[in-house]
């Protein structure tokens, strides 16, 4: 054996030596490469995250515990100067170590990361590999307190990029901290660039010189783009640096790299980008940029910036080649309105068209609604076209006297006579509206009058362009004057169309048309307004009476509504030419007010004038203007004010409440017809009140009654508003004379019985019925059901309950209140008589129930219609229904109050396992009449379920109280005899006492009646604890509590809490009465055994 | 000859490591997430087994039966750390890939079981054909493991995108979870597909 074990032993050492020897070659061969391996790939990690350096290896230092940093590398450039560090970790990602190379320039931000060789899970883990993850730490702080808001980490690889991230971390606190570099931002391209260039990368062998161009444009935001040019004009890169524009677009398209990298090789001078859905602002501003390094690539430069005004100031950058064509055109910056001027200045087409365009002539159509914007280029091109033109000082060179006019704005027209022609006649510079007034003061349009007589020189009226048409006229006419020639003035030039109102929606500056006829004949009347808001109406007149123009040159009325009315032009057109006295606009619907105001400046215009319509019978249409419509939710509402201009009519403004206080305004003729109903304002509540207040065809309706009987219908749920605008038309009514007179018949009581609210909602809208009719009278009646609520009962001569109503209630949802809520039960009241009317019981709602019959009974009684004493006792109220909501402590339990008062009701006050009522009714002879336990804390599940069982207390109606009794429930013994108490005692206090004997026997059956007899035993179980038990004279436990105790929760606690351990001991004798040991409460129930002895001792005594 | 090839044959189809013998799981189901992985593992594993079962083979006799084992392991450990060297020096791109895995292939039961089971009881060149038939089909069985897990797992074979871009790929199959998954299934297909063991 042991030569078999020395054998092994020697063959096992054999082979062991063989192999190390093996080994120890393998390692001596392979130790270079691995070594040169190791030290290629951390050179290459080097090279990348600090490129063209030398390398130094330094101590790291002392690493904090757990830091996954490895080494340090002093990275310096061929002067010796440190450039910066290169730091390396490997924090432990998912599969292994992650190797990790950072690069920190001296300069305070990361260069870049390497990562090494990854074990991490494929596609997810690997990613931090990847560039999109690397990237990110290019030229980032190197502050590990920013670190996060640089880099995102990844997601499904949080493990990976954690450890990456954590150990990002470590190297830049120890960076900023040991090495004492200073977090700044670094720049991307300058990295990358360097990175290249070490490394070859672009590998690019022509020395052709690329230039950086940056030109900081505006898109969203303001942002730089980077736009490297060779010596070609050709694009080599395009970067932006930075920039903040929006997430999901803007910066989405330029984190695109297929567009910039779309670019490169384009020529500068044409290269743009297409401009990306939702991204606009952005790729015009890239665009832009291109056009400027363009600009600045090609030197030219003959770019001019001019300042004008569209909606805001703005610049335009004009550039010209130098035979005056547009080489490009662009807006750097501007405040212009996104959607109409700022869209225009971002729709590169408009601008785009005018490259090659001559600068003379080069005008960008007018934009609708970007009207403003549109001129403003124009503008920036005329000047531009003036200044190429050699412009500059205009007013010097041009011929001719001046002539100061006003159209729209003043402007000087320069007008040369040779002899009596017009030799020379131009506008150097206006003010006038382009496109309208503009158009007339062009070189162009004035040629016409060259050559001509200053006598006969005069322009047509161009619609659009009264007013400078007229001005025109106008220096016409003082030229001829001056040089002592006539012109032809009492022509009035025809009145013209010149109504147009138009304006960019939402704008508050409107280009509104101003017509003034030039000739004096004609009249124009300003009225100051108010539609909704105030305006001026300029109204012009001939002698006639007739209207030559009806001009708003300003307003504010509602885009949509009161604005869009205003512009239409063909409504002002229809008024040209109609008699002052009679002329109108229809009133527009959604636009009344602003339509009332412009029939008022129409009515007021032609009595100043003295055109003023006479007094007719013929009463003014009622203005359909009853329509009251505005945004729900919205205060501000375009309500309809209907004014009828005649004076005939006469409003009544009545104040009343619905919901929330409003006005009406009433408008009658001398007959006592409404003409109109308006609500002008209110507060009513959405979906309801003001739901009907919107509805116009409820007060069209109204329009042609007679005041006097005119009402609305209630509408559901808008009863209160419904109410309040029948109160104001009464009211207008008799404010009038109309009222009603007082008829029999009596207003049918308005089903308005209807008690609606939210359930949960304090705040209901319940019907107010005051029946107008004075016949009827309103009882209001104050009772308590669960909580206190007023009844207001209405009744007429005869007792028939006309309405009942309870205004406002704190019922409980889903009982009381949902009764007060079911309109059947109170629209079955009507019409009954108000003596014997009763509501059915409603279970769960008893006390609700109750007191609305209550209500009703008093309403009876205060009305003198109160039921007479029958011997028909009121059938006891099935009211024995004692409900409430298990655990509950708050119930709703009946109480039944008969109204006879030949029943009488004797209160008990008991106690079973708490104290509680009972209310026992009675009749004469002595007869349960009723069993009411109002409020108890009795156990649910036990003595809570007894007083719940209604059939136990209908058991007892009609018993004779003297020996009513009811059986004891097992569970509820306490209850149950607490009860039985309370019937015995109603018995002996009414004087039906069961005979002696009878009582005797009776008494014994309850335990309440003989000597009880409590101890108190103080205990030890866990703690200390006193025992109160209770007994009866024959030594029965009648209760046994623990007050107070600091016993154990879950063992000796729950014991004592147990309830069902206690009540098992009632009614057993005390002296052989104990508990069951509770097994891990064994010192409490022993304790309890303990005092249940004792106090068997001392009540045996 | 036809010896030759039936051993070779045995160890691809009738006694596959992976399918047959089911040996060599641990790496079966670690590395088995890429293609890539799947080849180069393969192969590290049929050169060790090779050499390892040549080795052995020529020592059978050599080795007393009791200390067999210790044997093995020290013979099969010598080589795979050879292998690992060699790989470190010369081949770095395999280092990254594999690198973790090499050390596991000394604790491989293929390598360890064929020692056993064939190459102590036959002579060198038998035992070597078979360590190559063994490797083949270790690195074939893997290497179907591996592709059905990165095409559907990660959407690439071999590196290459093979799934359209919007595929949605199944995470699972490259988490453990998703190994076994694989991998039983493909044990059934096998069962299903290979004939039956003699």
């Amino acid at each position: 054996m042991n030569n078999m074990i020395v054998k092994l032993g020697v063959r096992l050492f054999l082979f062991c030596l063989i192999a190390a020897i093996a080994l120890a070659i393998t390692n001596e061969v392979t130790k270079g490469p691995i070594a040169e391996q190791a030290l290629k790939s951390k050179m290459a990690a080097l090279n990348t995250v600090m490129p063209g350096c030398t390398y130094e290896e330094a101590d790291i230092g002392e690493l904090e515990e757990g830091s996954e940093l490895d080494e340090l590398f002093i990275a310096k450039d061929k002067d010796g100067n440190i450039v910066g560090y290169a730091i390396t970790a490997s924090p432990n990602g998912y599969g292994g170590e992650i190797p990790i190379t950072f690069g920190i320039s001296a300069e305070g931000h990361i260069t870049q990361v390497y990562v090494g060789s990854l074990q991490e899970t494929a596609g997810l883990g690997t990613k931090v590999g990847e560039a999109d993850f690397k990237d990110q730490f290019i030229g980032i702080a190197a502050d590990d307190a920013t670190l996060r808001e640089d880099v995102d980490t990844i997601s499904g690889a949080s493990i990976s990029s954690g450890a990456f991230l954590r150990a990002a971390e470590d190297a830049l606190a120890y960076s900023k901290n040991v090495l004492g570099i200073t977090p700044a931002v670094g720049d991307k391209d300058a990295i990358l660039a360097a990175y290249n260039a070490a490394n070859g990368g672009e590998g690019e062998t022509e020395e052709v010189p690329v230039t950086t161009h940056t030109a900081s444009v505006k898109g969203f935001d303001a942002f730089d783009v980077n736009v490297d040019v060779d010596g070609n004009g050709k694009i080599v890169a395009v970067s932006v640096p930075a920039h903040k524009e929006t997430e999901g677009f803007g910066a989405d398209l330029i984190a695109d790299k297929a567009v910039f990298d779309a670019l490169v090789g384009q020529d500068i001078a044409t290269a743009k980008i297409d401009v990306r859905t939702g991204a606009t602002l952005t790729s015009n501003a890239i665009n832009e940029a291109l056009s400027k390094v363009a600009a600045e690539v090609s030197g030219g430069g003959a770019g001019k910036t001019y300042d004008v005004t569209g909606f805001a100031p703005f610049k335009v950058a004009i550039e010209l080649d130098d035979s005056g064509k547009i080489v490009s055109v662009t807006v750097p910056e501007h405040g212009e309105t996104p959607g109409f001027g700022a869209d225009l200045i971002a729709d590169t087409a408009v601008f785009d068209a005018l490259a090659g365009q001559d600068i003379a002539a080069a005008q960008i159509d007018v934009k609708s609604g970007a009207t403003l914007t549109s001129n403003a280029i124009n503008d920036a091109l005329a000047q531009a076209a003036k200044d190429f033109a050699g412009g500059g000082d205009a007013a010097v060179t041009v011929p001719g006297d001046p002539y100061t006019v006003k159209g729209m704005n003043k402007f000087t027209i320069y007008i040369e006579l040779d002899g009596d022609k017009i030799s020379s006649i131009s506008v150097p510079q206006h003010e006038e509206t382009p496109g309208l007034g503009a158009a007339l003061l062009t070189e162009e349009a004035l040629a016409p009058l060259v050559g001509k007589s200053i006598s006969e020189a005069k322009v047509d009226t161009v619609s659009g362009s009264t007013l400078t048409s007229n001005a025109l006229n106008a220096a016409l006419g003082m030229a001829a004057a001056a040089n002592g020639f006539e012109h032809e003035t009492e022509e009035a030039p025809k009145a013209d169309t010149s109504v147009k109102a138009s304006f960019s929606s939402g704008s508050a500056k409107t280009e509104e048309t101003k017509t003034e006829t030039a000739d004096k004949a004609g009249k124009v009347t300003s009225v100051d307004v108010t539609g909704f808001q105030a305006f001026t109406v300029e109204i012009g007149l001939d002698e006639a009476g007739k209207i030559t123009s009806v001009v708003i040159p300003k307003h504010d009325e509602t885009p949509g509504f009161g604005a869009d009315l205003i512009a239409d032009t063909a409504v002002f057109e229809a008024l040209i030419g109609q008699d002052i006295a009679t002329a109108q606009i229809d009133v527009r619907s959604g636009a009344t007010l602003t339509s009332n105001a412009i029939n008022e400046a129409l009515a007021k215009a032609a009595s100043e004038n003295g055109f003023a319509a006479e007094k007719t019978e013929e009463a003014p249409k009622a203005e359909a203007s009853v329509s009251a419509s505005f945004s729900s939710g919205s205060a501000k509402t375009e309500e309809t004010k209907p004014e009828p201009a005649e004076q005939a009519g006469n409003v009544t403004r009545v104040d009343v409440t619905g919901f929330a206080d409003f006005t009406v305004e009433i408008g009658l003729d001398e007959a006592g017809k409404i003409t109109s109903v308006a609500i002008p304002q209110h507060g009513e509540t959405p979906g309801f009140g003001a739901d009907l207040i919107a509805d116009t065809a409820v007060f069209e309706a109204l329009v042609g009654q007679d005041i006097a009987t005119a009402q609305i219908d209630v509408r559901s749920g808008a009863t209160l508003t419904s109410n309040a605008i029948n109160e104001a038309l009464k009211k207008a009514a008799a404010e009038n004379g109309f009222a009603a007179e007082k008829t029999e018949e009596a207003p049918k009581a308005e089903a308005s019985v209807k008690a609606s609210f939210s359930s949960g909602s304090t705040k209901t809208e319940e019907t107010k019925t005051e029946t107008a009719d004075k016949a009827g009278k309103v009882t209001s009646v104050e009772v308590t059901g669960f909580q206190a609520f007023t009844v207001e009962i209405g009744l007429d001569e005869a007792g028939k309950i006309t309405s009942v109503v309870i205004p406002q209630h704190g019922e409980t949802p889903g009982f009381g209140a949902d009764l007060i809520a079911d309109t059947a039960v109170f629209e079955a009241l009507v019409g009954q008589d108000i003596a014997t009317a009763q509501i059915d019981v409603k279970s769960g709602a008893t006390l609700t129930s109750n007191a609305i019959n209550e209500a009703l009974a008093k309403a009876a009684a205060e009305n003198g219609f109160a039921a007479e004493k029958t011997e028909e006792a009121p059938k006891a109220a099935a009211s024995v229904k004692a409900s409430f909501s298990s655990g509950s402590t708050k119930t709703e339990e009946t109480k039944t109050e008969t109204a006879d008062k030949a029943g009488k009701v004797t209160s008990v006050e008991v106690t079973g396992f708490q104290a509680f009522t009972v209310e026992i009714g009675l009749d004469e002879a002595g007869k349960i009449t009723s069993v009411v336990i109002p409020k108890h804390d009795e156990t649910p599940g036990f003595g809570a379920d007894l007083i719940a069982d209604t059939a136990v207390f209908e058991a007892l109606v009609g018993q004779d109280i003297a020996t009513a009794q009811i059986d004891v429930k097992s569970g509820a013994t306490l209850t149950s005899n607490a009860i039985n108490e309370a019937l015995a005692k109603a018995a002996a206090e009414n004087g039906f006492a069961a005979a002696d004997d009878a009582a005797a026997t009776a008494s014994e059956a309850q335990n309440s009646v003989p000597a009880e007899k409590t101890v108190h035993e103080e205990v030890t179980g866990f703690q200390a604890f006193t025992v109160d038990i209770t007994v009866d004279g024959e030594g029965k436990i009648l209760r046994v509590e623990i007050p107070k105790h600091e016993e154990t929760p879950g063992f000796g606690a729950d014991l004592i809490e147990d309830k069902a351990v206690f009540e098992a001991l009632i009614g057993q004798e005390l002296a052989n009465a104990q508990i069951d040991v509770k097994s891990g409460a064994t010192l409490t129930s022993n304790a309890i055994n303990d005092a249940l002895k004792h106090a068997a001792e001392e009540v045996g005594k | 000859m036809k010896k030759y090839v039936k051993i070779f044959m045995n160890g691809i189809v009738d006694e596959n490591p992976t399918f047959r013998m089911v040996l060599g799981m641990c790496p079966t189901l670690a590395i088995t997430t890429l293609a890539s992985n799947g080849i180069g593992m393969g192969l590290a594993v049929t050169f060790v087994l090779i050499f390892s079962n040549l080795v052995i083979s020529l020592l059978r006799k050599a080795i007393p039966d009791q200390i067999r084992i210790p044997a093995f392991i020290v013979v099969i450990a010598t080589f795979v750390t050879i292998v690992q060297l060699i790989i470190k020096a010369f081949l770095p791109a395999l280092d990254e890939s594999l690198g973790v895995f090499i050390p596991l292939i000394v604790v491989n039961c293929i390598i360890f079981g064929r020692a056993e089971a064939f190459a102590f009881k036959n002579p060198p060149l038998d035992a070597a054909v078979d360590g190559f038939g063994m490797g083949i089909g270790f690195t074939i069985a893997i290497t179907l493991i591996s592709s059905v897990r990165e095409i559907l797992g990660v959407g690439t074979w071999f590196g290459v995108q093979v799934m359209p871009e919007s595929y949605l790929p199944m995470n699972i199959l490259i988490r453990p979870a998703g190994g076994f998954i694989v991998l039983g299934l493909l044990l059934a297909l096998m069962n299903k597909l290979l004939p039956k063991k003699a």
